[in-house]
């Protein structure tokens, strides 16, 4: 009978270590596979930006920042400008790319993945060797912003800092240049699907954290990359935006 | 008898956890520890001593071109922020390799505001010109011979900064090969770039930039371009010290 009790113990132990090895602790090696160009396809009409983006919940957003977003609406109903971006080419900044219908390619190695998105901008660097953001207060501000990961089970979570404003997020949110962006990247049926869950914080912005789901599909073997060009010198280009009377 | 039965039973029970768990677990596994080839990944930067570069051998139209309107077209792809492609992206310093753990890609990407390049490990074979829009960076594709990543690219536009280190031009009917190895110990990265283009070309051009291996925790920069910022139009398109 003591034999038993010591056999059943060892067995626990056993099945403890081969769950721990499931969880936080997930070892090198045995992390899913992200890899690979992921899409968004909207049942709605492909490629349409009223798609999923309108299934999102609106952001509880500061009253200031309402205004701002509603003058803006009606500036654009009015057939003004609200931005020159397109026209000039200006890089565009996360999470836009994440919303775009061009196709984006993860490529995973043990201590970095990237994201490189077609779409004219940079691409996403998230570091998964452990190291920390920088200080907040002297963070160099990019596109993209500061991004680590780390895993947690089957799931990547990143935590980015470090954006320079002036984007937007679905749901009607804004990314300033305190707005702190928690992601978790999993995938769904088989790795056919890959789900992001963003949460958005900033209490600059934001009444409370801003969260939502998009899903995206994976590209088809052999998909290749495009280079998504916008000249700022050529005429159709320059011509897409007529900008406002200078006051 | 029985106590005999319950343990084996135990010890079946940890077997099939182990067999039932650890599949699920390496599932998804790439397989790191037993990739055969040597793992380039990591970020590389060039320094004063990292170029061998020897003058090319030109064709007599191109070595009689006029070098002032090669100057100008360069000056304004930059000032009109249009991506850089290929071979000026890897002149810029650091460059990040990722190896991709499944080995079906490398992506080697840049501080510049322009393209990644992806390098397809997978097998395919490039993609029919007659369908393939040409790109600043060409379509590469690699494959491994022993210690060396064998990387071969063509489909190239004739966008961005298209002079050849030694002299030359990329244009749409230009082939890459490069040769990627490690030396000292990983610390280095020597890539062999030789350049095929019989409308610009002599014979084949051949050099050598060897990387060093950047400082852990280096990361990348985003050297963001602005073509409406109506001082550094003035400065790339005007008369130097006007």
């Amino acid at each position: 009978m003591r034999k038993l009790k010591r056999d059943i113990v060892a067995a626990a132990i056993a099945l403890l270590a081969s769950g721990a090895a499931l969880g936080q602790s997930t070892p090198k090696g045995s992390v899913p596979d992200l890899s690979g160009f992921w899409e968004r396809k909207d049942d709605l009409g492909s490629g349409s930006f009223g798609g999923t983006l309108e299934r999102i919940s609106k952001a509880a957003i500061k009253p200031e920042i309402m205004a701002a977003n509603r003058e803006a609406a009606a500036r654009q109903s009015r057939g003004e400008v609200v931005s020159l971006g397109s026209k000039w080419c200006l890089t565009n900044q996360y999470p836009f790319f994440m919303q775009h219908s061009a196709a984006w390619d993860i490529v995973q190695t043990d201590s970095e993945i990237v994201q490189v998105p077609e779409v004219h901008t940079f691409p996403r660097h998230i570091y998964l060797d452990g190291r920390q953001h920088p200080d907040p207060a002297h963070v160099e501000s990019s596109v993209n912003g500061h991004a680590v990961g780390h895993w947690e089970g089957d799931t990547l979570v990143v935590d980015s800092i470090g954006f320079p404003g002036g984007a937007g997020a679905p749901g009607g949110g804004r990314v300033g240049p305190k707005t702190h962006l928690v992601e978790r990247f999993r995938l769904l049926d088989g790795g056919k699907m890959l789900s992001v869950t963003f949460t958005w914080e900033d209490p600059a912005i934001y009444l409370k954290p801003h969260t939502y789901e998009l899903t995206y599909h994976k590209s088809d073997p052999g998909t290749y990359a495009f280079e998504e060009y916008c000249h700022a010198d050529d005429p159709v280009q320059g011509g897409s935006v007529v900008e406002p009377p200078q006051k | 008898m029985r106590v005999r039965q319950i343990t084996f039973r135990a010890g079946t029970v940890t077997a099939l956890f182990a067999i039932v768990l650890w599949p699920a677990a390496g599932q998804n596994s790439t397989g790191t520890g037993s990739r055969p080839h040597p793992d380039l990944s990591g970020y590389w930067e060039l320094r004063f001593d990292s170029r061998n570069v020897p003058p090319a051998s030109l064709t007599a139209e191109v070595a009689a071109e006029d070098k002032n309107l090669q100057y100008k077209r360069e000056m304004t792809e930059i000032r009109w922020c249009h991506f850089m492609g290929v071979p000026y992206d890897m002149e810029s310093s650091p460059i990040d390799i990722l190896q991709n753990r499944n080995g079906k890609e490398i992506v080697v990407t840049f501080s510049l505001r322009t393209p990644a390049r992806h390098i397809y490990t997978d097998g395919r074979a490039h993609v029919n010109p007659d369908i393939f829009d040409p790109v600043s960076n060409g379509h590469s594709i690699g494959h491994w011979e022993g210690d060396t990543l064998v990387v071969d690219t063509n489909g190239f536009s004739d966008e961005g900064i298209t002079r050849i280190p030694g002299g030359g031009r990329r244009t749409t009917g230009s082939h890459l090969t490069e040769r990627y190895r490690l030396l000292d110990e990983g610390n280095r990265l020597s890539v062999v770039f030789t350049w095929e283009d019989p409308k610009i070309f002599a014979q084949a051009h051949s050099y050598e930039f060897r990387y060093y291996r950047s400082p852990k925790g280096t990361e990348a920069r985003e050297f963001d371009c602005n073509a409406n910022d109506e001082e550094r139009a003035k400065f790339l398109s005007g008369m130097p010290g006007r």
